[in-house]
């Protein structure tokens, strides 16, 4: 029996423990009065028992065109899928539907390195319509839902409403962290099958214009040598029309974003209605050896999860603004909740910046009020920052 | 901005910059998270007082790329805080500790192993991209006794993280079961170690490495930076050997404690221990030019080697 066995004898198949234990530290009264979880009984009611249709309660938090009929389907182990039968559109839910009430309130607000250069606040219904003018120039580029698109892009504006075209045209996107080389880029362009890339030209990075294109032409000719043709890359302008790179743009393969965006001022497209289990994004876990695995995220069942927790784990309200320091993955997260959001870059010169939080909250104070009057949101609708 | 969303990494960094700075900033966060990797108590113990400058809840969450979403966490407005401690399963999160046989660890039982989800959840990864053999082998061929079942119950996911689950329900991520250092038959978790090694006032960062060892097949090689103001000295290297023998036990006895002016880092701050690890080893550290600090790696390898002849 093991209840039996002398507790401190470790087999070679556990691991041992030495810490002690650390004393509890209680939420203050202040939070918990505002807290979106108080429900005591929430493990009960998420109980064995009440699995799987317990988590119908994570997927009411969002907009279904149609409900499903089955809530898990577990016929192909482990290839589980949720919410079957469910229709939904993942940009519908981080952008249109908070518009009705919430259009003038910041989606973002974009902290830009330099330092000097001023905070971008951009309202719901601005995102909506950057995001569907991109949807447009994705559609003419051919693109098409369940096509896979590589973003190699920094942490600018530009990101998340490209991320958000891919969702409202079911288009798989995959972003790829800047940081990482032309080759990262390329294994991971030709593991999706991507034949669009986009990228941007250059970004800021601790005081130096950084050339990022250069890292594009890279990614194409070893994705090229790997057997896989890049048929666009589609550059956006970290300053629209302002060309910062040393690597010229090659004709019929490269398009400028801000050219493309031209033709489609004002456009409108209509979100495509997605199956619940059809893949959102691909996200890729590099870890230290092997093949980067390509991780796929489904749009309903995704969607679903990081809209309740972000809800009653972080407690995102939609009055709050969250500072997000680090690099973005798939952040649905806040706009789900009409979250602003401040997003930075994650080293340490903007670690300190970011330590002088307050003499930025004093201009986001002002900011905020003026949201209470007219500004954006995301799936609960709160605010990010963005930095880059 | 009220909500502050950042990594231990980020945490670690600031503490080390100005570890006494955010006292004294003018910012009122009501809820911190931090996600990617645990957090060591005396760091977490730092960010809830200094940073939060205890009034803001800490929710230190426990999720993966895979996972799409937080599995162990506390809700902030009903379970306390403990340093160090993801806290309890998510709801409708049925989470357990395995040995490597199988066998369930049950709560408080002073041992570790590895984090197991018996059940699949909305967040999950549908597979990965174009292989799904691969799928199967990484996250579910360890546990599943039948490959034919259709029972969700009989295809636990190995998570490929190591566990400790206290009396109380709460889960303590001791780090990637890889990273689990085998000292002469006896397992220990490098965020163990590392939280040791915190636990000296100098010390501002420390990653934990193991290195080959003859006798004991593996032993701890301890990396440590300095907080500002702090020069290297015997006195903080003997600190350390003895902060990991009080707290972990004389098993744990770091072979080498290196004190360096960084430690490599990914540009998105995560600590590179396999650059440790191959350096301790005297193995190839590979390609380095992506890190942050891609400098700092001779450097590191000069001290190592230089002490390997003294």
């Amino acid at each position: 029996m093991a209840a039996e066995k002398d507790r401190t004898e470790v087999t070679e198949a556990e691991v041992a423990v030495h810490w002690g234990e650390e004393e509890y530290y209680y939420p203050p009264m202040e939070f918990i009065a505002q807290a979106n979880m108080t429900d005591p009984t929430i493990r009960e009611r998420f109980s064995e028992e009440h699995f799987p249709d317990c988590f119908k309660e994570y997927a009411d938090l969002l907009d279904w065109y149609q409900y499903w009929h089955t809530t898990l389907d577990t016929s192909n182990p482990p290839f589980w899928k949720w919410f079957v039968g469910g229709q939904i559109n993942a940009c519908y839910n981080c952008v249109d539907r908070h518009l009705a009430q919430h259009r003038n309130k910041a989606a973002f607000i974009f902290v830009p390195e330099p330092e000097d250069e001023a905070h971008v606040a951009l309202t719901y219904q601005e995102l909506y319509v950057r995001v569907n003018e991109v949807a447009a120039v994705l559609q003419d580029l051919g693109l098409k839902t369940g096509d896979r698109v590589t973003i190699h892009m920094p942490m600018v504006l530009e990101l998340p409403i490209t991320m958000l075209a891919c969702a409202r045209l079911g288009i798989i996107h995959s972003v790829v962290f800047a940081g990482f080389s032309g080759q990262a880029c390329a294994d991971r362009i030709v593991d999706s099958g991507s034949r669009v890339l986009i990228t941007m030209d250059s970004y800021w990075r601790n005081g130096t214009l950084l050339d990022h294109k250069v890292k594009a032409d890279e990614a194409v000719q070893l994705a090229g040598e790997q057997g896989h043709e890049v048929e666009q890359v589609v550059v956006w302008r970290r300053y629209p029309k302002q060309y910062h790179s040393g690597a010229a743009m090659v004709e019929g393969r490269d398009l400028f974003m801000d050219e493309l965006l031209k033709k489609h001022r004002g456009a409108r497209v209509e979100p495509v209605k997605m199956p619940a289990e059809a893949p959102l994004f691909l996200m890729y876990t590099s870890g230290t050896t092997g093949k980067p695995k390509g991780q796929q995220h489904s749009t309903g069942g995704y969607m679903a999860y990081v809209a309740w927790t972000s809800k009653m784990i972080q407690d995102i309200h939609p009055e709050d603004a969250l500072l997000v320091h680090g690099r973005y993955r798939l952040d649905h997260r806040p706009f789900l909740h009409r979250l602003r959001t401040a997003r930075r870059g994650g080293h340490e010169r903007h670690l300190r910046r970011c330590a002088h939080v307050p003499r930025r909250r004093q201009a986001m104070a002002h900011r905020r009020t003026a949201q209470r009057e007219h500004l954006p949101h995301f799936p609960h609708g709160h605010p990010h920052v963005a930095q880059g | 901005m009220n909500i502050f969303h950042t990594s231990p990494t980020a945490i670690r960094m600031l503490r080390k910059a100005d570890p006494e700075g955010p006292r004294h900033y003018n910012c009122r966060f009501k809820h911190m998270t931090t996600v990617g990797e645990p957090i060591e108590p005396e760091v977490w113990r730092w960010y809830y007082h200094v940073v939060g400058k205890g009034k803001a809840v800490i929710v230190d969450t426990w999720w993966q790329t895979e996972t799409g979403g937080f599995l162990c966490t506390t809700i902030p407005a009903i379970d306390p805080m403990k340093p160090g401690s993801a806290g309890p399963a998510m709801p409708g999160i049925y989470a357990v500790i395995l040995d490597e046989e199988g066998n369930e660890i049950p709560p408080g039982a002073g041992k570790a192993g590895n984090l197991v989800i018996r059940n699949p959840w909305p967040g999950i990864t549908q597979g990965i991209w174009g292989d799904p053999e691969r799928f199967i082998q990484t996250y579910y061929a360890k546990y599943n006794k039948d490959p034919n079942s259709k029972d969700w119950r009989d295809w636990p996911y190995f998570a490929g993280d190591a566990a400790t689950l206290a009396a109380d329900g709460y889960f303590r991520i001791l780090g990637r079961v890889d990273d689990v250092i085998n000292v002469a038959g006896h397992r220990l978790g490098t965020k163990e170690l590392e939280s040791a090694v915190l636990t000296v006032d100098e010390v501002a960062e420390a990653a934990v490495v193991p290195r080959a060892d003859e006798l004991k097949g593996r032993v701890p090689d301890v990396y440590v930076s300095l907080k500002p103001g702090y020069e290297p000295s015997e006195e903080i290297m003997q600190k350390v050997v003895k902060a990991v023998e009080e707290i972990i036990g004389k098993i744990a006895r770091p072979k080498h404690v290196y004190i360096v002016p960084d430690l490599p880092k990914t540009r998105s701050g995560k600590i590179m221990r396999r650059v440790l690890a191959s350096i301790s080893n005297q193995a190839d550290v590979g390609d380095v030019t992506t890190l942050a600090n891609p400098e700092v790696v001779e450097t590191i390898q000069e001290m190592v080697q230089e002490d390997g002849h003294a």
